[in-house]
């Protein structure tokens, strides 16, 4: 199946979801207006749906595409 | 020359300069009043850089007189994703919040690599929101609307370059694409796009979506235009720092060579459960048209979608969590719960996702010692209507903004070169295929392209 359907995947009961983002809210500093929430909650479902099953593959064994590193001339930063 | 005779398509308006049958000044011209005429109808415009147009044209003509050397793109008409610089305007990326910006300075790498070239830029172009979209639509600047039916969307988040060149505009338009916004775009509006292999063009200038996945890429309404621009684009530069240091490989002398050789397969599995009647037809047709007789069914395409999306979703949204936090409510709705739930993901999620890619692409390499070129749908369907919020595949109704990706998302994932090809049936809408080939292989993507323009897989007329 190629499709997702948010929260089918999902067991978490709803109050679980909203206490997660309730917490990490505002450890972020973030505010979410009590009528964005809801569909917040639904994509954290989806997303969490999406992390089981990449953990099911084992890949938090697996090596990380981290850079290598080479020397090269200096380039100036520009942050976005 | 009338407007009915001026030379159509990049390369013959190039040309046509190049002998002095036309002035890039009456080319540019053209190309602005056909935006005043139509963009109002379409959307695909946020900026008309009118007077740049006409002094870059100018510029042309006059070193023509002057028995100057021309650029290859010497007067061809383009516009760019509003994600990518242009000196002189503030660079939205389709939002509200960015457009409040100062102006820029200085153009995008590759945006002065088609000055560079001769190229004319006649505009800034519409898209989705912080390119995290699929549909076109956008909530600060309305949709872009499909030229081949104003009721549908473009696709996304590309929609304006899409529609750009779709409605005629301009011949040529560059675009971006993270998890299929080239591609999902040019199937739904009827074109030719290149998805670069990850790396291969600098992004320097043009506003991040999640740059672990963000590619650059032109559209164009023939397989030979977007090479002839492709070819005009190529380069390393440093300043990207994930720029390949690989040499400039021309595509354009490659594409009219036969396919004798190549091993072609058609994916199968994950790639036909969704696809609704037409998408399969399309593929089907396209096999056919390229002698591609060996079915390929590539294992944990699933997986890479969601790692893919999982990527886009942390990644994109620790790049706007200072927006989030001070003007959350200034983002399009459709892309702010997305953010706001993609910054509350635990890393692990993400740290795990970038880890599977690793795996995903050992399962590629797997995949191109049995074939050189795969074919797969670029969208489970043609161009939805404006609006549109769920669509029903395989059987079942889900939300369309999620799951028109399902094909290209996987691709991009680990970085494969992709050009994107409609095939149509006459009065129907266009279904997009997807031409994959192995890293830094853009030339197999576009030779096997250029066959299935020429075999006539779309036969709009």
């Amino acid at each position: 199946m190629a499709t997702d359907t948010p929260g089918a995947a999902a067991n978490a009961p709803a109050r679980e979801t909203e206490a997660f983002i309730d917490a990490n809210a505002a450890v972020l500093g973030l505010t979410i207006a009590p009528e964005w929430k809801a569909n917040v909650a639904m994509f954290v479902e989806v997303a969490r749906a999406m992390a089981a099953r990449i953990e099911a593959t084992g890949a938090a064994a697996a090596s990380e595409a981290a850079p290598v590193f080479t020397p090269r001339p200096l380039t100036p930063h520009a942050p976005q | 020359m009338t407007a009915q005779t001026l030379p159509q398509g990049a390369r013959k308006t190039a040309r046509a300069i190049h002998r002095g049958d036309v002035s890039a000044e009456e080319i540019a011209r053209a190309a602005l009043d056909r935006i005043a005429e139509r963009d109002a109808e379409i959307g695909a415009f946020t900026d008309v850089t009118a007077e740049r147009a006409i002094a870059e044209a100018r510029a042309v003509d006059s070193a023509r007189a002057k028995g100057g050397t021309l650029g290859p793109l010497a007067g061809v008409p383009y516009a760019v994703k509003n994600l990518y610089d242009v000196a002189g305007l503030s660079t939205r990326a389709g939002s509200k919040i960015n457009a409040a910006d100062p102006p820029k300075t200085t153009d995008a790498l590759i945006v002065s690599r088609m000055a560079a070239a001769g190229a004319v830029l006649t505009g800034a172009l519409n898209m989705g929101e912080y390119a995290y979209d699929f549909t076109g639509e956008n909530a600060h600047y309305g949709p872009s609307r499909n030229p081949l039916d104003a009721a549908r969307m473009t696709g996304g988040s590309s929609g304006g370059s899409a529609a750009a060149v779709a409605a005629g505009f301009v011949p040529v338009s560059l675009g971006s694409d993270t998890n299929g916004s080239i591609r999902v775009p040019a199937a739904f509006c009827g074109l030719y796009g290149l998805k670069p292999t990850y790396g291969r063009l600098p992004r320097t200038g043009t506003f991040p979506f999640c740059d672990s996945l963000d590619h650059l890429g032109p559209f164009a309404r023939s397989v030979d235009d977007v090479a002839f621009v492709y070819d005009a684009l190529q380069g390393y530069d440093p300043s990207d720092p994930v720029c390949a240091a690989r040499p400039v490989e021309p595509v354009t002398g490659e594409i009219a060579k036969d396919l004798d050789g190549l091993r072609i397969g058609v994916a199968t599995g994950y790639f036909r459960v969704d696809a609704d009647a037409g998408a399969l037809e399309a593929l089907a047709r396209a096999a056919d048209a390229v002698g591609a007789a060996q079915e390929i069914d590539i294992p944990g395409v699933a997986e890479a979608r969601a790692a893919a999306f999982l990527i886009t979703n942390a990644e994109g949204s620790a790049l706007h969590l200072e927006r989030l936090r001070r003007q959350a409510a200034d983002f399009d709705p459709e892309t702010r719960d997305r953010f706001l739930a993609g910054a509350l993901l635990p890393a692990s999620w993400a740290i795990s996702a970038q880890r599977f890619r690793r795996m995903f692409e050992e399962t590629m390499r797997g995949a191109f010692a049995q074939v050189d070129v795969i074919l797969a749908p670029a969208a489970p369907t043609h161009a939805p209507l404006l609006g549109q919020k769920t669509i029903v595949l395989g059987g079942r109704e889900v939300p369309l903004r999620a799951n028109m990706g399902i094909y290209t998302q996987p691709i991009s994932f680990v970085g494969l070169p992709v050009a994107a090809v409609p095939v149509c049936e006459p009065g129907q809408l266009p279904y997009g295929i997807q031409v994959i080939a192995a890293p830094w292989r853009e030339d197999l993507c576009l030779r096997v392209a250029a066959a299935l323009e020429a075999a006539g897989v779309d036969r709009r007329g």
